[in-house]
């Protein structure tokens, strides 16, 4: 099995299906995670999907395709399945399905049609949300942490919200029982193979606008929790402008193996001065072959029944 | 303003922070102030941290109710502090679109390092809705209208015409920046087509909806938007419910996950719910209000969706629906929603009683204004209002139209009315409404005003009365006037809330002194000045963000000056000669007048006609020619010739307004700035003191009384309830929120300037006018003619004390008249004037003392005489010589041959059936007077003052010019033209003069003083002529036609019924009389002729084809009504001869763009009916109301019904 590279020749979808149904559906299965930095103010996770085959890529994305679209049909299972079907090559759309299955496979993923139009801004950054959301879901809870709310990504890609958020609760005896924290995605398909720029501007805007976004997270979440969880929910963005040990910052960077670092996250507390408390911050790098492509062929699989 | 500026405010809203994230109060509050001078130099960049402080305030005000974190103030003030930021940021270049970034060229050109303009809408989107959300939650509901009329008018961000998946991040905050916009029409359109989105892609799915999907949420929120505006419409209750239901879905995340847009927006909107549910108009009504009520303000224009606090208060606070509270003064700023509080009133009145209402303006534009707005409020509550007769009755007409609910009234017509019968005048008036009462003040009109109301208060069976002012400051006196059994607090209510914020600030000269150039001048015999000094000139604008804080200024470029300003020196610093030639100052806040315009409409109101003339021609110089404006120069170029000033200046979007100018060129003018096709108006106080026109910036270009004495300057000063009418233009609420008040001094900018702008309480009193050194300058001759003659108050006349003593004439003979139970002084209507309470005791007992005598001479006069000289309503010396005048005119007339053929039946027959019967034609009546020169024996009367009165030059000791009153009276009733007049009266003089001088007398000789003394004397002669038996009359309606200037009965009809353009009157009138269509068959014979007939064969214009419509229009029916209450209504229509013989599902189009058209039922390919024009506006307010209605076409019967679904 080769490493993947372009966009041609794609593994069948239903070679990735079944390979992904074959490791439960979880990306963790594919990926191999090392931490990094523990002694600085950041440490960060290197969550590697390099080096895989076509067919585990295929995998991969179709696990993501699969779960995008059933978060999007989810209280209308026939309208997944006839998805899935179809995406599978297992059955045929008529033209009122094709109107129906694309009005759902469209938002964020609808391809460019004007010729000279550049990609869609929103594909790999929304692919590289779903990534971090998929991992983070599958994570397991430690013994006394256990996650009591994990965002699940937006279809919202053009907004100036928070990209994730995650509540957990911790029964340690030290610090606050329940800590946040709110996540800024970024993904890098640049030509420099450095995602040190992109990693900085990412701490640089939830510095200025970390406000905002854990507002955007958290402007209903209290009415949707009972109990202790909405009454820390309500509290959130105040925690949040007073860098309260309750809050904390994390920056997810999707990029290409080529531009996996060794070293990262070295000056993230410079960037988001107010948050010092042990803890507060933390950094993940998603790596995988030609991330770009890789967003492609999710973008490809949710749009293939069309 | 300085709700949010105020350091104090913002310290609650920010609360206490040790981290360096957030700025201090202080620094917030220069932040802020440095974005609103920025503004003023049009350019608004909102920094990083202050966009980043507005989201977290906008975090503290969103946490759940009851949350212990934010306390209630803190949260509303973090929601107004967040608001106000966030609306400045819109205006942040940063963050707009530029239409050419949608392009694909555009997109292959950016910058990489630029944002894609679907990021940046997103986030318009966002920082819209969270300024309106904020708005409507501290309380400054206009300006979440303001918001949404800003994007939905310059960005396109709401998105109909494409498919929901191409806008689903964003769906939910448009509809809910559409829904706190809360403009109807423009609301019910985007709702229906985003539902009929919805609906077709749940179909396409075999759901019944999408709940649950990627589009629930949006679909969720978008329901419960259409929800909420059915409970705002229709008060309907269950939709609250299903509103609140959807949007907890959301919230919850029941109906989707994926949105999260969506469930901020749902979280915001479902805590609003609740406050909604109690601030409505129906949840603040009595119980029992019926539902037409709340719907007659929903879905009439301007439509009210909810009240603003003030009016809130007023329903919750002032009971002033309750029949109980017999006496309510409203005192509140202009901006405050006066007006709809004084609707609101008159409609729940008539929702609850079959009594009338009488709505009285001293202003008659006023008048005019609530005309309008009851029209449309009147039509969906299925009641009338009263035609809009001239000032003095004509005899044997209807004093009131007792088959109309309401009647719009000046103070001079509801005298005339009850002076000829006071009992008619008042049988059956639940309520009288009156509005601008701090006019009581004013002089002579001002003494008519305190009359009436001691009238009504002393009449036995006194009707409801409610006073409105902006401008009141001694409430607790005017209360204790009032009802002195209640507490002020119980009479009064006031409340400092006004819409939009305001900036007030200084417009001053500024000298560059270092560019100045001194010069010798050649020596020269007697010449005392022998230096010259060049200063170029330039304009300071310095403004005072809060009435404490620091004041920023800032000047147009040293480099580019505006003009130089020449001294003349006796020695080198001499200020004391400017020469000519310097530029004058009005140059310079011409130029800051242009400025502003950049940021909307301005108002410069000036002290003289002839100062906003040249101001308004100055600014017309700082501007370029204006397009939209083109339309009005053409107008103004028909009506008043193409040489007049006016024309150029509109050209470049600016105009000047006066008294002196045609009526129809004062309404075009108006119209053209509310329509936004004009930049700057130049006004006289006829403008801000009568017309609600608010702008954007208001330059008061005058003097300001400060209280203090002052050297007469040959200026007039500014009166302080007149500054306050002119400032409080300032800011149109619903379009923006915020206005700017710059004040043009000429000397450099103090601090206690602008505490001019605000003159305080104590300035502000309503005295009675029987208190000012005139009146009793005027009550001290009295009592010296009193003195040396017996019968003196008979020969009171043109001063205070002769209307004084004419009121206690006039009281003394209605008094008598009224049947009545409780025995009254016969004096009580004079005791209880406003005087007899303000005065001094010994004022007041002189004024009383004279009472007296004129009750003993009253006593003393024979019963017929009493009459007589009341009815006239002069001073009882003119009514003498009128009626003297009608004795003889009564002699001479019985000598004359009776009218060989009767008169046809008019409009007025079947009221004045006796008298029309046998009443002259007009024009034999005309020739009359002119042959027994009437005209000239009335303007010989005390009252006449300066009407007919025409000089050669405007100013100065000017010759006199005669121009012959009967051959005018005889051209104006013919119907001429303005302009036409002008050039046959005074055609040696400049046209411009001429025309201002056309137009004042027609106003004050035609349309007040000759149309009332005339109908007086007829009225007299009339009477004489009833005594003598004799089988003719003079025209009773000759002082209306006078007063209209036509000479057809069709054509008095239609100005008296709301029909306001005197040509299209004259010749719609010409031709029905043509045609010999008879005065009663008019409105039928109209309505067959149809909206196309009027454009081409009268020439209507939009304006007009409106008015007829209305004129037309078929009342005592409200076809939405009945919908909404039956779930079905229909009409007749005129069928075409493919029309259906069986129900068929039909749509009504409506072709109109800027001229109504006829509205068209079509089957969606063939034309198969029209809608007759006396349904055409029903039919419109049923189509413009945003209900869903399904409509069908049986040969002739158009049926609208309510889905079942709905």
């Amino acid at each position: 099995m080769a490493t993947a590279g372009g966009n041609g020749g794609r593994v069948p979808p239903s070679i990735g299906q079944k390979l992904a149904a074959r490791h439960g559906n979880r990306i963790t299965a594919f990926t191999k995670r090392q931490r990094h930095g523990v002694q600085q103010p950041c440490p960060w996770e290197f969550a590697s999907l390099a080096g895989l085959v076509p067919e585990e890529r295929a995998a991969i994305a179709w696990i993501v395709a699969e779960a995008v679209m059933r978060q999007r049909c989810r209280k209308l299972p026939h309208v997944f399945a006839l998805w899935r079907a179809v995406a599978l090559g297992e059955a045929a759309l008529d033209p009122r399905q094709q109107r129906l299955i694309k009005e759902f496979a469209s938002p964020v993923f609808k391809p460019q049609t004007k010729p000279n139009a550049k990609p869609h801004h929103g594909v790999p950054g929304h692919v590289g949300e779903w990534l971090w959301y998929l991992l983070a879901l599958e994570t397991p809870d430690l013994p006394g942490r256990t996650t009591e709310y994990l965002a699940e990504p937006k279809v919202n890609v053009n907004d100036g919200g928070g990209d994730g958020l995650i509540i957990r609760r911790t029964r340690s005896g030290s610090g606050p029982e329940l800590v946040f924290r709110l996540w800024e995605m970024k993904k890098y398909t640049g030509k420099d193979d450095s995602i040190t720029a992109t990693v900085t501007g990412a701490w640089q805007q939830l510095s200025e606008n970390g406000a905002a976004y854990v507002l955007s997270q958290t402007a209903w979440a209290d009415r949707e929790f009972a109990g202790d969880l909405g009454a820390f929910v309500s509290q959130m963005v105040e925690m949040w402008i007073d860098g309260h040990p309750s809050s904390g910052a994390g920056v997810s960077v999707a990029t290409n193996t080529s531009a996996a670092p060794t070293e990262a996250f070295t000056t993230s507390h410079t960037h988001i001065p107010h948050l010092t408390h042990p803890g507060a911050l933390e950094g993940l790098v998603i790596a995988i072959d030609n991330f770009a492509e890789f967003a492609e062929h999710v973008q490809e699989l949710v749009w293939s029944a069309l | 303003m300085e709700r949010t500026v105020d350091p104090q405010i913002l310290a609650q809203a920010l609360g206490v922070h040790e981290t360096g994230i957030l700025p201090s109060p202080e620094q917030l509050a220069a932040l802020i102030a440095d974005i609103e001078v920025a503004a003023i130099r049009a350019d608004s960049e909102v920094p990083d941290q202050l966009l980043g402080t507005a989201w977290y305030l906008h975090g503290v005000a969103a946490a759940a109710e009851g949350t212990e974190l934010y306390d209630p103030v803190r949260r509303r003030h973090a929601f107004a502090v967040s608001a106000h930021i966030l609306e400045l940021a819109l205006g942040d270049p940063r963050h707009q679109i530029r239409a050419a970034e949608f392009s694909v060229d555009a997109e292959a050109e950016r910058p990489s390092s630029a944002q894609p303009p679907e990021v940046i809408r997103a986030r318009r989107l966002a920082m819209a809705f969270g300024a309106q959300i904020g708005y409507r939650r501290c309380e400054q509901d206009p300006n979440a209208t303001a918001v949404f009329r800003q994007i939905d008018q310059t960005d396109s961000l709401l998105i109909t015409e494409a498919a929901l998946s191409s806008h689903l991040d964003t769906l939910a905050v448009e509809a809910a920046v559409a829904f706190l916009g809360m403009q109807r029409r423009r609301l019910a359109q985007l709702l229906r087509r985003w539902r009929s989105q919805f609906r077709d892609l749940a179909q396409l799915a075999d759901a019944p909806n999408l709940h649950g999907t990627v589009y629930g949420p949006a679909e969720a929120v978008v329901d419960a938007c259409a929800y909420l505006t059915r409970y705002l419409t229709r008060a309907d209750a269950p939709a609250l419910e299903q509103a609140r239901t959807r949007l907890r879905d959301v919230v919850t995340g029941e109906a989707g996950m994926a949105d999260r847009s969506a469930r901020w927006v749902a979280a915001h909107l479902l805590e609003f719910l609740g406050h909604l549910a109690a601030d409505s108009l129906q949840g603040l009504l009595p119980d029992g209000s019926p539902p037409a009520l709340a719907r007659t303000f929903a879905l009439s224009d301007p439509p009210v969706m909810t009240l603003w606090p003030p009016q809130r208060s007023l329903l919750k606070k002032a009971n002033p629906l309750d029949e109980n509270t017999r006496r309510l003064l409203i005192s509140v700023p202009t901006s405050a929603g006066k007006t709809l509080m004084a609707q609101l009133i008159i409609c729940a009145h008539l929702a609850d009683h079959a009594e009338r209402v009488l709505y009285v303006s001293p202003l008659r534009s006023l008048g005019r204004e609530m005309r309008q707005a009851l029209r449309s409020r009147l039509r969906v509550l299925g009641r009338t209002l009263a035609a809009d007769q001239p000032d003095f009755p004509a005899s044997g007409a209807p004093l009131t139209s007792a088959d109309s609910d309401v009647e719009i009234s000046t103070p001079e017509r509801l005298m005339h009315a009850l002076r000829q019968d006071a009992h008619a005048a008042l049988d059956g008036v639940g309520l009288i409404v009156i509005d601008e009462a701090h006019h009581i003040q004013q002089g002579e009109r001002g003494f008519l005003l305190e009359g009436l109301l001691a009238f009504c208060q002393a009449h036995p069976r006194p009707p409801r009365l409610v006073l409105l002012s902006a401008a009141v400051g001694n409430h607790g006196e005017l209360a204790a006037w009032l009802d002195d059994e209640q507490p002020p607090e119980k009479v009064v209510f006031t409340d400092a809330w006004r819409g939009p914020r305001r900036l007030h600030g200084l417009l001053t000269p500024e000298l560059f002194r270092d560019q100045q150039v001194r010069r010798t001048l050649p020596p020269h015999p007697n010449r005392t000045r022998t230096t010259e000094l060049r200063v170029p000139m330039g304009l300071r604008i310095s403004v005072r963000p809060t009435t404490t804080g620091q004041t920023y200024s800032m000047t147009t470029r040293p480099e580019e000056p505006l003009g130089t300003r020449i001294y003349l020196e006796k020695t080198p610093g001499d200020t004391s000669a400017k020469a000519p030639a310097s530029v004058p100052n009005r140059t310079l806040f011409a130029f800051g007048a242009a400025h502003l315009a950049r940021a909307g409409s301005v108002l410069v109101v000036c002290d003289s006609r002839n100062s906003a003339k040249t101001m308004a021609r100055a600014v017309a110089e700082f501007l370029p020619e204006h397009a939209p404006a083109a339309q009005l120069a053409e107008f103004l170029a028909d009506t008043l010739g193409a040489e007049h000033p006016l024309i150029d200046c509109a050209r470049h979007g600016v105009a000047y307004h006066h008294a002196r100018l045609p009526a129809e060129v004062l309404r075009a003018v108006e119209d053209a700035l509310r329509d936004d096709k004009l930049n700057v108006i130049c006004c006289t106080s006829t403008l801000t003191d009568g017309v609600n026109l608010p702008v954007r910036s208001v330059v008061i270009h005058s003097d300001v009384d400060d209280g203090r004495p002052h050297r007469w300057s040959g200026r007039p000063q500014m009166p302080p309830a007149q500054l306050l009418n002119a400032v409080g233009r300032a800011g149109r609420a619903g379009r923006e929120s915020e206005g700017w008040i710059l004040l043009t001094r000429h000397s450099n900018p103090r601090t206690a300037d602008y505490s001019l702008l605000q003159p305080g309480v104590d300035r502000l009193h309503v005295l009675s006018a029987l208190g000012s050194e005139d009146a009793l300058a005027s009550l001290a001759e009295a009592e010296e003619l009193i003195a040396q003659s017996a019968n003196a108050v008979l020969r009171l006349a043109a001063s205070q004390a002769a209307d004084f003593a004419s009121y206690v004439w006039f009281t003394l003979d209605a008094l008598s008249r009224i049947p009545t139970l409780t025995e009254q002084p016969p004096l009580a209507a004079v005791q209880r004037l406003l005087a007899m309470r303000q005065l001094p005791d010994e004022l007041a007992q002189r004024w009383m003392r004279l009472a007296v005598k004129v009750a003993d001479e009253y006593a003393a006069t024979d019963e017929g005489a009493r009459r007589r000289w009341t009815t006239p309503g002069t001073s009882i010396r003119s009514a003498r010589t009128l009626d003297a005048v009608a004795e003889v005119l009564t002699v001479l007339l019985l000598r004359e041959p009776a009218a060989p053929t009767p008169v046809p039946p008019g409009f007025w027959g079947e009221a004045l059936a006796d008298a029309l019967a046998s009443e002259w034609p007009l024009q034999q009546a005309l020739d009359f007077f002119d042959q027994h020169n009437v005209y000239s024996l009335l303007l010989s009367l005390p009252e006449a003052k300066d009407a007919w009165t025409f000089t050669e030059k405007p100013r100065g000791r000017s010759n006199k010019i005669t121009v012959d009153i009967a051959a005018a009276v005889a051209a104006w009733i013919g119907g001429r033209s303005i302009p036409d007049l002008s050039t046959d009266w005074l055609p040696s003089l400049p046209p411009e003069w001429a025309l201002e001088q056309t137009v004042s007398n027609i106003s004050s000789t035609f349309e007040h003083y000759l149309s009332w003394t005339l109908g007086a004397l007829i009225n007299l002669v009339n009477a004489r002529l009833e005594n003598a038996h004799a089988t003719f009359r003079l025209p009773s309606t000759a002082g209306w036609h006078l007063r209209h200037g036509v000479d057809t009965p069709h054509a008095l009809n239609l100005l008296n019924a709301g029909i306001t353009s005197r040509r299209l009157a004259h010749s719609i009138g010409r031709s029905a009389k043509t045609q010999h269509v008879r005065p009663e068959d008019l409105r039928q014979w109209l309505t067959d002729l149809h909206i196309n007939r009027w454009k081409s064969d009268f020439n209507a214009n939009a304006y007009e084809t409106g008015e007829l419509l209305e004129y037309t229009r078929f009342r005592k029916r409200s076809l939405i009504n009945d919908l909404l209450d039956t779930e079905r209504c229909s009409l007749q229509v005129i069928p075409f001869a493919a029309a259906p013989e069986a129900p068929l599902a039909v749509r009504i189009r409506n072709d109109a763009t800027d001229t109504p058209d006829p509205l068209t039922v079509s089957d969606g390919t063939r034309d198969l009916a029209r809608v007759p024009a006396d349904a055409h506006i029903d039919v419109l307010t049923v189509l413009d109301s945003g209900i869903d209605i399904e409509v069908t076409l049986c040969r002739d019967r158009l049926t609208f019904r309510l889905p079942r679904s709905t």
